[in-house]
């Protein structure tokens, strides 16, 4: 088998949780790419199954995914026992998956499933693990939407420190390698895209015309929204932590320095009021103790913090030259 | 290219078939083999061959042996058993009229050279191993040399380092990454009965048979083969000592496993430090294709999945 002639074979995972109305055409539109395709560059690529994870939402998409399963030989239902949300719902999938890559896609239509292969030669063009799509029509949201999103995005990258872009978006190619790591390791209060950063900084976007949802309701409200939020604020790293620790640590220092102007001022040029000096100094001496013991407290947090989501050492992967990022596919032409 | 592998219910036998499926139409498994009887073994074996056979016609074709209840610690019985039963297949076999094929013999690199002192372990090193396994699985090679030889058929002698996946019989003392899991699954301790710097090479299930499968493939393609027995080191990139297996557990399920460190007299046979590396990296690396907390996370799910159906106490 030559460079040219091999297939990168994609796993397509989709978190499915109101899907009742739009999985089906979503799926079918799916199916069309199981036969082997050239992308824009000539790559040659399949859908090789599409994982269908049923997140236990309100209406009947977990009928439509029996009835696809039946249809499709492609498709394969992952079961979850409630709703776990979207991130462990991909991470579900993403341990299932078996191809050389992941494609993430929303289960309403507002991802083209054509654009996987843009996605690829982006991905296999620039040697990169992960490649998201972000909306080059702003997305189908509302603006308050899109503004608090990208809000919160940058807050996430400031408190993270990352440098990478941060055009997340449910839409990405991931190698299956990566993929499937993350889907080991992630702890269960994880951003998917902040558990991704950590073991890879090869990170591309680019932008793709984003469909109109062919639902109304978005599965999420702002409760929603705002814990997703948080969620990304949270795992995004120790640096709030090390906000604190940092905060306690200079007030810490401050406390110390203005004490000692204060005894400094009552030998040398006496205090009026009774007893002042002696409690100022003993407030801020205090004061600066316990903050800078929370900030050596918060340093110790960071650490366990860090264990507990899952952040792992290190990750060896194969040398990435032989792997599908730089062309090389793991599918076959049928004989 | 048809196939059949002899121990398709295996771990490896069974990750072979799934990374051959893809692409052949598959010879069905109908009869059974009655392994417990070696007589009824042999008739079965037998049987299975000849419709195989048939099944092939002119094209070409490959056997892999994967079967045989033999571990590191068999004893002679239970080896003569099983050269038996594979020289019996290399005896049908040797009759065809259709030699464009392979036989390919999987066995375990760790008991082969489990004597050699040498840093590193590859396809050039001369086999050590001195336990019953290791003499009779080097027999075994040298029985399918002979019949390559005799007959231009193509041999392929698999030494495959400690494999992990799902199907792995538990009954056999093996397994570290399984018994792992399922400790941690179970809320058992575990007793290890090596010390925890011993450092092994782990390849995933999957990975391994994609190698073989690939090996096979490519010395069916080459003419200049015939007749000759082949030896691959099926091996991944990297070694782990059993502590960082421990820690690479521990990151992937979220909980330490329960580790009994209890060093025994009899673990003085086994080598501490074992590295193997393949001449044929370039070849391979394409297939070694998951990670280590990924091969870990399969193996982890499986259990779970079987804790919950309540299938675990058979595996265990």
């Amino acid at each position: 088998m030559t460079l040219q002639d091999s297939i990168h074979t994609i796993s397509v995972v989709i978190p499915v949780y109101l899907g009742e109305l739009t999985l089906g055409k979503v799926v079918r539109e799916l199916a069309q790419l199981e036969r082997v395709s050239r992308s824009g560059s000539g790559h040659l690529y399949r859908v090789a199954e599409i994982i269908l994870i049923n997140d236990c939402g309100p209406d009947g998409s977990a009928e439509i995914i029996r009835q696809l399963a039946e249809q499709f030989p492609l498709v394969r239902p992952v079961w979850l026992s409630r709703n776990f949300g979207q991130h462990a719902a991909t991470i579900a999938g993403m341990a299932a998956s078996s191809a050389d890559w992941v494609a993430t896609l929303d289960e309403d239509g507002q991802h083209d499933p054509t654009d996987i292969s843009r996605l690829l030669d982006r991905a296999v063009g620039s040697n990169m693990g992960v490649v998201y799509a972000t909306p080059l029509n702003g997305g189908s949201h509302s603006s308050f939407r899109n503004l608090t999103s990208s809000a919160a995005k940058r807050l996430a990258s400031i408190l993270s420190g990352s440098r990478g872009p941060l055009n997340f978006s449910s839409f990405r190619l991931v190698s299956g390698e990566l993929a499937r790591s993350v889907a080991a390791y992630a702890g269960p209060s994880v951003y998917l895209d902040v558990a991704l950063s950590w073991i890879t900084q090869d990170v591309s976007a680019i932008e793709v015309k984003f469909r109109d949802e062919l639902r109304h309701r978005s599965g999420y409200s702002l409760g929603k929204l705002l814990g997703h939020f948080w969620k990304l604020a949270v795992t995004t790293g120790t640096r709030p932590l090390r906000l604190v620790s940092l905060v306690g640590a200079l007030t810490g220092v401050i406390g110390f320095v203005l004490a000692a102007k204060i005894v400094f001022d009552r030998v040398v040029y006496g205090i009026a009021a009774q007893g002042w000096a002696s409690v100022f100094v003993g407030i801020l001496l205090i004061g600066g103790a316990v903050l800078f013991s929370i900030g050596i407290i918060a340093e110790y947090l960071g650490i366990v913090v860090r264990s507990a989501l899952g952040q792992p050492t290190y990750l060896a992967v194969r040398d990435p030259r032989s792997t599908p990022r730089y062309g090389w596919g793991t599918g076959e032409m049928d004989s | 290219m048809k196939v059949l592998v002899i121990g398709h219910r295996g771990l490896i036998g069974s990750a072979v078939l799934r990374s051959l499926n893809l692409k052949n139409q598959e010879f069905g498994y109908k009869s059974k083999i009655r392994w417990e009887q070696t007589q009824e073994a042999i008739i079965d074996l037998e049987v299975l061959l000849s419709s195989f056979n048939s099944f092939v016609g002119q094209e070409k074709w490959a056997i892999i042996w994967s079967a045989g209840k033999g571990h590191l610690g068999s004893t002679y019985d239970e080896m003569e058993t099983e050269e038996k039963l594979f020289q019996s297949v290399l005896r049908t076999v040797a009759t065809w009229t259709n030699t464009n094929g392979l036989i390919g013999l999987v066995s375990s690199a760790g008991a082969i050279w489990s004597a050699s002192s040498t840093a590193l372990i590859s396809e050039k090193s001369p086999p050590s191993g001195q336990s019953p396994y290791a003499l009779s699985k080097i027999r075994q090679e040298e029985m399918l040399a002979e019949t390559c030889q005799r007959t231009r058929i193509r041999g392929l002698a698999a030494r495959v380092s400690s494999v992990y996946g799902i199907n792995q019989d538990l009954t056999k003392p093996q397994g570290l990454i399984s018994r792992l899991c399922a400790s941690t699954v179970a809320r058992r301790s575990i007793e290890i009965y090596v010390p925890l710097e011993t450092t092994r090479n782990f390849i995933f299930s999957d990975d391994a048979a994609s190698m073989i499968a690939q090996a096979s493939t490519k010395i069916l393609e080459e003419d200049g083969s015939r007749g000759q027995l082949t030896t691959r080191v099926i091996c991944s990139r990297d070694n782990y000592s059993i502590a960082s297996i421990c820690k690479a557990v521990e990151l992937v399920v979220h909980r330490k496993p329960l580790v009994v460190s209890k060093v025994t007299r009899e673990a003085e046979r086994y080598p501490l430090h074992f590295n193997l590396r393949t001449d044929y990296f370039a070849e391979f690396s394409r297939f070694e294709a998951t990670t280590l907390v990924a091969g870990i996370s399969t193996v982890y799910k499986e259990m779970l999945s079987a804790f919950q159906s309540g299938r675990f106490a058979n595996l265990t």
